[in-house]
């Protein structure tokens, strides 16, 4: 005989405050999950720009990142002009600008201070992304004066960060021109002339070299070639393996949170499951008797049962979804733990995600109904008839 | 009538099944709240045990920015100032990048001076221990310039299992060696740490190791002080001393921001993110979910009370009695997991500590936050029993027995 699954159906209606409890606590579980997931995705995504394998970056050996790294002025000059892996655009000139990086101490509109992260660049900078970084207001800073320009994000979250707003660096006042939107980890960044920045912080030397490099490169014989020159004291990778070891931190705590919460949470979204699941079949012991009389098989009351549980939990999970989707694109900040600078990311709720938070809330259902199901289809005709 | 103190005693082991599993999902749910809250008061108990007379001197620019050497002599003169400090972050770690431990090259005598109270040292050279070892350490510091001393978890960790006496290589991040190498440090003595503000596993060095190393070109970087830990008179003229010495420095080279250790601390934690509203928003949610399943229980076990509730009252008992009757029972089988959960937390605490020490500093699970988790679920139990008893009011005798359960 089929499944009665009209018959399963009708009782979720029948008893839907139980149903609705049931499914408010797997619909928090699967939210938590969700909530978690799409911020670490959010965060994950600044760090997979478009074209990082075409883009190389030049650092001080042993230095982790380019908060650590140091590069002598001469040295960087030796790299862009020389160095035949970078590409150069039509008119001949290196696609390469050399780059220093400071956490800069700001203060955030709603009160407390932050390290946000401060960029000396070149006019190269802006070109050699494949997928460059775009002006929103105003205009690029002027490269010899003390203009800076700022990522969109920071408008709304730091002082100090709105057009014509001054921002005083060190003991030398710069002066917001521009409003810029990059989709990468560099998008919530303020970017000045390289030259100007370090002469204001009385800082040495660049932190970074980054080019645009011609097709085909081997960055690992690059490495070779680079530690045969004399003159230079360089390391180089791709934008993209570089970047990967930028996100560990964060990105890895924040997988081991959601894994520890589904799994505590879960457990007792389960165990309210069951507790409703029980109630129904204790309830509904005389029905049991008579579908057994009927002659439905002890498997499809078995899966009857089951398929309710399971429809509770999708319920929930769709709940759950419910309660994360306004969240999806709002931004926060949290720092870097690699540079410790502040980095404004979203919330984003993706299509796998949301299939994942599915798929669990029926697991949830279908683990929470498995034990009633079998209380269930494990009754005898008679004694259930009895009731 | 009096109350059935029997009858709601049965009603507990009624349904074991049922208040088994609520039991259970409570013991889940306070265990959870009190690991969660353990973890944002650990990161509390730093800030709150900075000291209320020290003040911390630092570029105004950027954390990454050292402040020269030659404010030292400044700083000190400056009136209500006792001492002044440096502590130059050194950023290296042992061996391989996850083996990363804080590394301070600090003025070993100002630093000991300054440190007085908020560290103990527990061991020195020669196995030397107790009220001598003090002396002792001052001692080897001052005798070798490599000569370093360490927090007691970086010996007490099996990966790191330092000794006093022992040379140890550090893989240098910003402070590169001319020849490529790691910088050695010989561990002179061990600290247990006496605030929670300050790590266990953490070294301090000579910073006069690393200076006269880059001056004779053996490392590469610059000679600078970080930041400057200052101690003074007293906590009321800490303003007054701060605003002083950020206005001497106000025209560079480098401008400074004084602030108080605990504000300084409490940078640190905040600059991560706003992590208690993120565990308390988790806390809550959880907190609502495990609060929606015991209510629902109660509402199981309130359906199949009513026929009862009918017989009680044709008893003679009020229908108040039924109501109490499943507050008792929420009240009971909450607080049963209630203790179950806090025990749990206790007994794991051990555990806790030992797995994410590194991360997670300062948990514990102190008298507050047990009194906090018997509290939630009381109020989690009672609720539950109020919202499943009310109804019962409504109903007349007739009714109720009247009902299918």
């Amino acid at each position: 005989m089929a499944l009665p699954t009209g018959y399963t159906t009708r009782n979720l209606v029948r008893r839907r405050s139980q149903v609705a409890f049931t499914a408010l606590g797997i619909g928090l579980t699967t939210a938590v999950l969700c909530g978690v997931l799409s911020l670490r995705n959010g965060f994950e995504q600044l760090f997979k720009p478009l074209g990082a394998d075409q883009v190389g970056i030049y650092l001080r050996p042993g230095s982790t990142s380019e908060g650590e790294s140091g590069i002598p002025r001469e040295s960087a000059r030796i790299i862009i002009k020389e160095r035949a892996e970078i590409q150069r655009d039509s008119e001949g000139l290196p696609l390469a600008a050399a780059e220093c990086f400071l956490a800069l101490y700001m203060e955030k509109i709603e009160g407390g201070l932050v390290n946000a992260p401060l960029r000396g660049i070149e006019a190269a900078s802006l070109k050699l992304h494949p997928d460059p970084p775009r002006l929103l207001e105003g205009s690029w800073p002027n490269w010899d004066a003390d203009e800076v320009v700022v990522g969109r994000p920071l408008v709304n979250r730091m002082k100090d960060c709105s057009l014509g707003d001054t921002l005083k660096l060190n003991t030398t006042p710069f002066k917001v021109v521009g409003v810029y939107e990059f989709d990468s980890a560099q998008g919530s960044e303020i970017w000045g002339p390289v030259d100007r920045m370090l002469e204001a912080l009385d800082r040495p030397a660049y932190s970074r070299v980054i080019a645009r490099m011609v097709d085909g490169v081997d960055f690992e014989q690059l490495n070779e070639e680079l530690t045969e020159d004399p003159r230079l004291n360089f390391e180089i990778s791709s934008q993209s393996s570089y970047l990967s070891k930028q996100t560990t931190g964060l990105s890895t705590a924040l997988l081991y949170l959601s894994a520890f919460l589904t799994l505590i949470m879960g457990s007792a979204a389960v165990i309210g499951t069951m507790n409703t699941m029980l109630a129904t079949v204790s309830a509904r012991n005389h029905e049991i008797g008579i579908l057994l009389a009927i002659g439905y098989s002890r498997k499809e009351i078995f899966l009857s049962f089951l398929l309710e549980s399971a429809q509770v939990g999708l319920i929930g999970g769709w709940v759950g979804l419910g309660l994360v989707a306004p969240f999806h694109g709002i931004e926060t900040g949290a720092a870097n733990f690699n540079t410790f600078t502040d980095i404004s990311f979203s919330f984003q709720l993706s299509p796998t995600i949301a299939v994942t938070a599915l798929g669990l809330s029926f697991l949830l259902g279908v683990v929470g109904g498995a034990i009633p199901a079998w209380v269930a289809s494990s009754r005898s005709a008679v004694d259930a008839l009895r009731r | 009538m009096a109350f059935p103190v029997r009858l709601a005693l049965r009603h507990i082991l009624a349904s074991k099944t049922r208040n088994g599993l609520t039991v259970l999902a409570i013991t889940i749910a306070v265990f959870l709240l009190c690991f969660l809250l353990a973890v944002v008061k650990g990161i509390d108990a730093g800030v709150r045990s900075a000291s209320a007379t020290r003040l911390v001197t630092q570029s105004a620019v950027s954390l990454f920015v050292s402040l020269p050497m030659s404010y030292q002599p400044k700083i000190d003169a400056v009136d209500g100032v006792v001492l002044s400090s440096e502590f130059r972050w050194f950023g290296g770690y042992y061996q391989d990048p996850s083996n990363f431990f804080p590394q301070f090259a600090v003025n070993q005598n100002r630093f000991l001076e300054m440190y007085e109270k908020d560290i103990e040292i527990i061991e020195g050279p020669d196995g030397i221990t107790g009220p001598g070892a003090r002396a002792a350490v001052q001692k080897a510091l001052n005798s070798d310039r490599r000569a370093a001393i360490i927090g007691v978890g970086l010996k007490d960790e099996e990966k790191y299992s330092f000794k006093v006496g022992d040379t140890v290589p550090i893989v240098p991040a910003i402070y590169q060696r001319a020849d490529g190498g790691s910088w050695e440090f010989i561990i002179v003595g061990i600290f247990r740490p006496l605030k929670e503000r300050i790590p266990d596993k953490v070294m301090y060095f000579r910073s006069d190791y690393l200076n006269t190393s880059i001056e004779s070109g053996e490392a590469i970087g610059e000679i600078a002080a970080g930041v400057y830990y200052i101690n003074i008179d007293s906590g009321d003229i800490g303003d007054v001393v701060a605003s002083t010495i950020d206005d001497e420095f106000l025209n560079g080279p480098q401008r400074t921001q004084t602030i108080t250790e605990a504000a300084f601390a409490s940078f640190f934690v905040s600059a991560i993110g706003n992590l208690p509203l993120f565990l308390g928003t988790i806390g809550g949610a959880v907190l609502f979910s495990i609060f929606f399943s015991v209510v629902n229980a109660m509402l199981i076990a309130g359906r199949q009370r009513l026929k009862e509730s009918g017989i009680l009252q044709a008893l003679g008992f009020t229908p108040l009695t039924s109501t109490f009757l499943l507050i008792f029972e929420g009240l009971m089988v909450a607080l049963i997991g209630g203790a179950l959960g806090l025990s749990l937390a206790v007994g794991t605490e051990g555990l806790v500590q030992d797995l994410f020490g590194a991360n997670i500093r300062n948990y514990k699970i102190d008298s507050n936050l047990m009194l906090l988790a018997l509290a939630t679920s009381s109020a989690l139990g009672i609720t539950a029993g109020l919202s499943a008893g009310i109804p019962f009011l409504g109903y007349r005798p007739t009714e109720a027995l009247r009902s299918m359960g």
